[in-house]
Parts: structure tokens; sequence; C-alpha cells
């Protein structure tokens, strides 16, 4: 819990400073030790890559939106704001049968990428990396 | 032996001489299709073994149709999209809802509740069904009414009771197998089919004994023969302009490895019977994934027109629609069976408008091909289809396969979602014609790489829709369609897609209903006559019936989503609807997502 | 058997649908069954409480002095189907022209909100 604080504090704090000195925004999230890398909204590192991959291949847009704004299931941009790292990777891997969303668990690609596919929904709620298709940074 | 024994004996002979002849009587013709043909009734969901969607009931006609009103609602109270309609048999309605698939046995005479049941279902089948919980509909047979239950299971209820009298499981949604589809009866069978095409799912279909529910064949969509169920020898396909035999291991020389085993070709559509030819017409959807590049190969028999014996399952022959499908074009629209003239020529023709844009007429009883044509001109994924092969002759440019994945495919009509859907036609027998709900849409299809998992999406693609571009602006037409010739008569053009089953009647009008709410009544000629706003999006399937001497018209209103209104009005809970008992507890609950039944009728003088 | 003569395709009615124009002094053409369906929503969405039958009204005649009510129905259906989840979906999110009608709905349902001290729910 304190962790996260500091760690939105830092990147608050970091996004102003770089907001006035004007540095890349990519620099900036490097700085603030967010999960991912993003440039210009589309282009990310390739770990946040796998992460957009994943969730485009489980098909995770029927429910939650294409744009994880929320439709059948919760808009994910809030619940990442409030899910923890530990939380969301519980509530992916064992799923909530009762709300409607399965266990990922089974999933091979879910299970080796949780971690990518947490960075790159943190990206999305943080609102530094933009809806639809990604690319990796530099390619 | 003793004199006691003896009688024993004897009463022992005699009661296994009754059980044969109540056996032999049990195991004779179901009811239904006697049932259908009293166009007081509507018993059961297509309206009859062909699938016609006519009724020959006339007291509404194109003169007095824009003076229908509505006669009584009933609410499902479920917030899901409604497919399928209601049955009526004599004084009963029998009505169902989607997910949780309630049934509701609804007296005519003031719309009390006979009964209600409501089935406790498997939990893990709600993720799977995350989207498409709808239910195309209840079977009735021999007093007892048939649920197809989205967990899979296939239950029959005592029809005046609403008691269990035996369950049968057809899947397991933890590979992410579900079922949507009506239950079919035919003789003394009921059919039914299995859904999931988007998870891996082997498609098949199951034949069932209507007083036990124990299985009597299984017929799969891909693999090895036997499981096929088709004979190499005699089972016949369009071939080079004629029928001949499949060969042996049709299916299997037409995927790689074990990919068949995931293949689709799964079966949640309208089946159709001609008792004459004891011959039972299906359609099966798409293969598994959507990602054409991930598996090689027509695969067959994913996208095909199958035509089996009822009593053994034995397939007497086959049609592939789309090989080697690269859009989701499922094959499992309705097979309507009618005798029309083709080309001059008398034949006992099926008649299918597939998802693929092509509306094909089939000879369905030796299964050749006589007419295939777009019947929505915007479609573009092939030119035509070649009539001696049978084969669709695709445009490379439309191609998602050879564009290959992570390349956006662009402009490929019709989307995904097909020129029609599962919606289903109709055909009078007035006219002739054949009078079809589409869709107008096209799309972007991007395909991409993607392992299997059981129970998880096996998708594969993303995809965006619009309405078809240089055209009228909007994404439906309403359709006469002449299946002899493969022309189009008219074409009434609607702003959304019509996602509703027609319905045409002897009265000459035409009844269809829109994604605004209206249930539309149109002439011959496709003029509209009279239109209701109900309360939501329309995708059930117009049904008429006669009740004490009054015709009455009705479909279901819902077409699903989940805005906060629906919290709001208490029914995400599944409560109960409350039908017409309780007006002011309606009006409370009265919201626009709904399910409804609308019912119409013509103005008492 | 009679079949009917070729007829041409309808002719297309839909391009001036699609143009949505604010219909100023011909409007208010709402059945009654059309507004009585809005203010029931309306009020059940804010607990059936009996003062929003007269703020929804207001709400609902000021939509109708602004939309035909064929375009009324078109655009709110287009804002409702927003959410609809699926491929299904696809067909209201993804068309431009009915996102479009269903950023408009909103934008004159918000004012009329507004106006008739409803709050937005």
């Amino acid at each position: 819990m304190c962790t996260r604080i500091k760690a939105t504090l830092a990147v608050a704090a970091g996004s102003l400073f770089l907001a006035m000195s004007g540095l890349s925004p990519a620099l900036a999230q490097a700085a603030a030790a967010a999960p991912y890398q993003v440039s210009d909204g589309n282009k990310v590192d390739p770990h946040t890559l796998s992460g957009w991959r994943t969730w485009r291949a489980l098909a995770c847009e029927r429910c939650h939106g294409a744009a994880q704004e929320g439709m059948v299931g919760p808009s994910l941009v809030n619940s990442l704001k409030v899910l923890s790292k530990d939380q969301f990777k519980d509530t992916v891997l064992k799923g909530r049968i009762d709300k409607g969303m399965p266990n990922f668990d089974g999933s091979k690609m879910v299970v080796d990428n949780i971690d990518n596919l947490y960075a790159y929904l943190k990206g999305r709620s943080d609102g530094a990396i933009q809806p639809g298709r990604l690319q990796e940074i530099g390619k | 032996m003793s004199f006691q024994s003896r009688l024993t004996c004897l009463a022992g002979c005699m009661t296994a001489c009754l059980a044969l002849v109540a056996g032999a009587a049990f195991a004779a013709d179901s009811d239904t299709a006697k049932l259908t043909k009293d166009p007081k009734n509507w018993a059961m969901q297509a309206g009859d073994l062909n699938n016609h969607r006519y009724s020959e009931l006339k007291q509404i006609t194109s003169k007095n149709a824009k003076n229908l009103t509505v006669a009584w609602t009933f609410s499902t109270g479920v917030l899901r999209g409604h497919e399928g309609g209601p049955l009526v048999i004599g004084d009963t309605m029998y009505l169902h809802s989607p997910f949780p698939n309630k049934v509701f046995a609804i007296a005519l005479e003031d719309q009390s509740i006979r009964w209600k049941y409501e089935p406790k279902q498997d939990p893990t089948v709600i993720p799977v069904m995350c989207c498409d919980t709808v239910n195309r509909g209840l079977a009735y047979a021999n007093g007892k009414i048939f649920l197809q239950q989205a967990d899979t299971t296939l239950v029959a209820l005592d029809a005046k009771t609403g008691n269990e009298l035996w369950k049968v499981k057809v899947g397991d949604p933890k590979l992410g197998e579900t079922t949507t589809n009506t239950p079919h009866i035919f003789k003394d069978k009921i059919l039914t089919g299995i859904s999931g095409g988007e998870f891996g799912v082997r498609g098949r279909i199951t034949a069932h004994d209507i007083n036990t529910g124990k299985v009597l064949w299984k017929a799969y969509s891909t693999g090895p023969d036997n499981e096929l169920i088709v004979d190499p020898n005699k089972t016949m396909t369009w071939t080079d302009g004629k029928m001949a035999p499949i060969g042996a291991n049709s299916s299997l020389k037409t995927w790689q490895g074990d990919q068949w085993k995931l293949g689709g070709g799964t079966t949640w559509g309208w089946y159709s019977y001609d008792p004459e030819l004891n011959t039972v017409y299906y359609g099966t959807g798409n293969p598994s994934t959507w990602n054409p590049r991930q598996r090689p190969g027509d695969n067959k028999w994913s996208m095909t027109i199958f035509a089996r014996d009822l009593d053994t399952g034995m397939a007497k022959w086959v049609y592939q629609m789309t090989p080697h499908d690269e859009w989701d074009y499922d094959g499992v629209n309705e097979m309507i069976l009618a005798d029309i003239k083709v080309k001059g020529k008398p034949r006992k023709a099926l008649v299918h408008f597939d998802r693929n844009g092509f509306a094909y007429t089939m000879d369905r009883v030796s299964g050749e091909l006589l007419v295939a044509e777009k019947y929505d001109p915007v479609v573009n994924w092939a030119t035509h289809i070649d009539m001696k092969s049978g084969r669709p002759q695709v445009v490379a440019k439309y191609s998602t396969d050879k564009n290959g994945p992570d390349v956006n495919t662009k402009g490929v009509c019709p989307s995904a979602l097909g020129t029609k859907d599962q919606q289903p036609a109709s055909y009078s027998r007035k006219t002739g014609l054949f009078y079809v709900p589409t869709n107008h849409v096209c799309m972007d299809y991007e395909p991409f790489q993607i392992e299997y998992t059981a129970g998880q999406p096996y998708v594969g693609s993303t995809l965006s829709m619009y309405a078809a571009p240089n055209s009228h602006g909007g994404m439906g037409n309403f359709i006469a369609w002449d299946a002899g010739t493969g022309k189009m008569v008219w074409s009434k053009p609607e702003r959304f897609s019509v996602w509703s089953g027609a319905l045409s009647t002897a009265g000459d009008v035409v009844f269809y209903g829109t994604l605004e709410g209206y249930l539309k009544a149109v002439d011959l000629n496709g003029k509209e006559l009279w239109k209701f706003k109900t309360p939501s999006g329309i995708i059930g399937n117009v049904t008429t019936w006669e009740y004490k001497g009054k015709q009455y018209v009705g479909v279901l209103s819902g077409i699903g989503g989940w805005a906060g209104i629906g919290l709001a009005a208490g029914l995400t809970k599944g409560n109960e609807g409350l039908g017409a008992v309780g007006g002011y507890k309606d009006l409370a609950k009265y919201t626009e997502l709904g399910g409804v039944l609308t019912v119409f009728a013509l103005p008492d003088r | 058997m009679r079949r009917s003569p070729s007829l041409p395709l309808l002719v297309p009615l839909l391009l001036p649908l699609l143009l949505i124009v604010p219909a100023a002094a011909h409007a208010d053409d709402f059945p009654t069954s059309g507004r009585v369906e809005y203010v029931l929503e309306c009020m059940q969405k804010h607990d059936g409480k009996y003062e929003y039958l007269y703020k929804c009204s207001c709400v609902v005649d000021r939509i109708a002095r602004s939309l035909r009510y064929d375009d009324y129905v078109a655009m709110s259906v287009a804002l409702r189907n927003q959410g609809l989840a699926g491929e299904r979906g696809g067909e209201f999110r993804d068309e431009v022209s009915v996102r479009n009608m269903a950023s408009k709905y909103k934008e004159i349902e918000a004012g009329a909100n507004k106006a008739c001290a409803v709050p937005q729910r």
C-alpha cells in the first residue's frame, strides 16, 4: 500500500517535473518506475506489447470493451486505479466465476504474460497508452 | 407347471405383450408435425418442418393491418437478447427467455401464468457466454416441453405442470461448449446441436429419444468417417457438375494434423426435415480459429449443408459453401424446404441464405447445386460461385489469408455477421417468394496468431464493421427473393440491420422487426402498411396464431445490453417477469431493456 | 403461385434520414406512447420519485421540440447500444454515422436534462 502511494506520488511528481521541463514521455515513465514504457501513445516496450497481444488474443474486449471502458464487465480503466498488482493477478488467474469473469490460469499465454498484461492495462488506465493497435518502440 | 405358476406366467406374458404394444405406440410419431398443420397453432419455432415461417391465417390482411393494436404484453424479466419466439398450442402459450432460460406456460385466456420453470445452471457457463446468452426457443411434443439450456443441458418438462421428466447434458462448458439453439422434434426423435466455434469446440448434432433423452446417434462435423457418420462411397457431394461420392477421409484430408479436433463446425442454427425422404437438413459453422493461416486446407466439413437420414444419422449428401473460411461466414442458417420451379423445372428444393452472401438453391433429394447468387449486390469477397465445382471464386484483396496475419484486410463485404445471420427468412406458399431479413454491413478484418486453451476464446482476429459504402447509408435491407431464378424481386432499405425472423401470411402481409424496436408489416411489394414501436430492439421471430376466432401476431423485443438502467430496474438479479399480472408492478419495473413479448390483434368492432 | 413482377429497388429514403436535421418548427410529433415511455424510464432512473414525472416530462417535451420522432428513435437506439457486448455491438460502435447519432443525442438529452433540473444518470 505504502509502496503504491509512493509510486503514485513519484509518477505525479515526475510527470509534473517533466511536463515543465518538456522531456519526452518515454523518459518520464522510466524515471517514475511505471511498469510500462510508452512513446507517442501507441509505441511501447516489448513486454507491454506482449501484454497487449495477450489482451487481444484472449478476446477480453468482448466483455470489457475495445478501449477497456467496460461493457458487460467493468471498466478496467477504473479497476486498474484501485487494484494492486497482486489483486489484479489474482482476479485474472482465478477469475470471479459468479460474476462472469473466467479464470485464465489454464491459459499458458496469460500465465506467462500476466505481468505484461498488467503493464499494458495500467498504461491504459493511466491514460498513457492509447486504445487500439500498438507497435514496439523503435520499430 | 402348477395352475398358479401358469397364471403368473400368462400374466407375465400379457404384461410383456401390452408393454410391447404400448412401447410400439410410444416409439411412434410425435404429434408436433400434425399440430403445425393447424394454423391456429404455432407448434414449433420454425412454424413447420419445412421452416417456412408462413401462416394460412388471413384475418389480418394488407387492407386492415394498419389497424393492428396492442392486445397484451408479457415481460420475461430478463435483460439479455431475446431470439426465437413463443409456441402456441391450443389455449396455451409456452415462452422461453435468454439465460437463465426461464420457461413460462401462459394461459391465452387471461395471460395468467400456469407454471414457470427456471433451471439451475452450471455456473461455469456464465463467463463463456459473456455476450451471447440468447436462446432460440422451446420445442413441444406429446405433452412435453423441451428446453435446451445454455449449459448444454437438454431437459424435458411436463407441459401441464412444468415438472422435469428427464435431463441430458450434451456438452461441457469447461471446454467452451454451450448451447443456444432450439431443439428440433422430427418424427420420434429430438435433435440438438452445440455452440462454441470461438472456443475450439468440435461441432456435432445428437439425436435423442423423445421419451427418455437417450442418445440415439451423434454426428460430428469434422474428423474420421465413422464419427462423421458418412459412407465414403454413398455420401455424395457436388463435384465437377454432378454428384459424386465424397471418398474416404474427406474431412481428415482437409486439415493439418490434429487441428480437426478443434475444428468448429458447430450446429447452433435451424434444422428442417422432409418426412417423405426421412431426411434432416442443417448447416455447420465456422472452422476454428478465425485466423485462416493457422489451419490450411478446405477444413471440411465446416460451412457445410448436411442431409442426413433421420433414423441412422447417415449423411446422404453434403455441400461445403465456404471452403477454408477466412471471414467467419458460419453456414448454420435455416434450410428452407420448398417445392418450387427452378429455372423452369419443378424441384424439391432446399433454399439457404448463407452468411457468406450467397443464396443457394439445392435439389434436396440429390444434393445438386442449382442456383447460387448474391442476395446483396455489395457482396465482394467472391465474384461468384463456380457452378461446376461449387466453389466460390475468392477475390485476392479480400482474402484475409492471402494478406496474412497482423494485416488489416479492408472493405470486405459482408461483415463477419454475414448478409444474414441466424434470423430466419420466410417462404410464402402463396407467392412462391422468400422474404429475407438482411445485413448491409462490411468490415475490416485482421487475423493474428493465437494458441488454443480449453475453455478460452480461440478467435484470433479483430474486426471493425460499418455500413456498406456507396449505398443507401443504412445497415440493413428487407428483401423479397426468387429462389427459382436467383433474383431479387424488391429490396426495402433499413437504417439498422434486420436481425428479426420474418413471417408471411395468407393475408398477403409480411412482418419483420427492426433494431429500433419497430414491428413492421409490409405488403407483397414491400410497401410499409404499419409499424409499431415496441420497447426495445427486436431480434426475435415474428409469430402468429389464432385464439377464440381472433388472429394474433406476437414478437419478443429485447436486444441485450447492461446499461445502468438495468441495474436501477432491479432486473439484473433475474427477478421473475410478472407478465400481465400486477400491472402496477410492471409499470414500476418498466425498462426499455427488459425482454417483452408484445402481442397485437385487430381491434374489436 | 403468383410471382410479383420485377420491380426496381425501392427508392432509398435513408440518406436524408441519416443526415439528422434538428427539426425546428415542425417537430413535436412524438406519439403520446413515446413520451410516456421516456418519462417512465426516466422516473425509473430516479427511484420512481413523483417529482420526476414533471421533470422528465419537461425533458422529453424539449427533446421532442428538437427532434422528429423517427430521428429520436434512431439516435436514442444508437446511444443505448454503444455498450452492446460482443460482435453485435460493433455495429453500433464501429460505424461512424451511428456513433455520431449517439453523441448528438447525448448532447441534446444532456441539454434538456440541465434545463429541466434532472441530474444526469
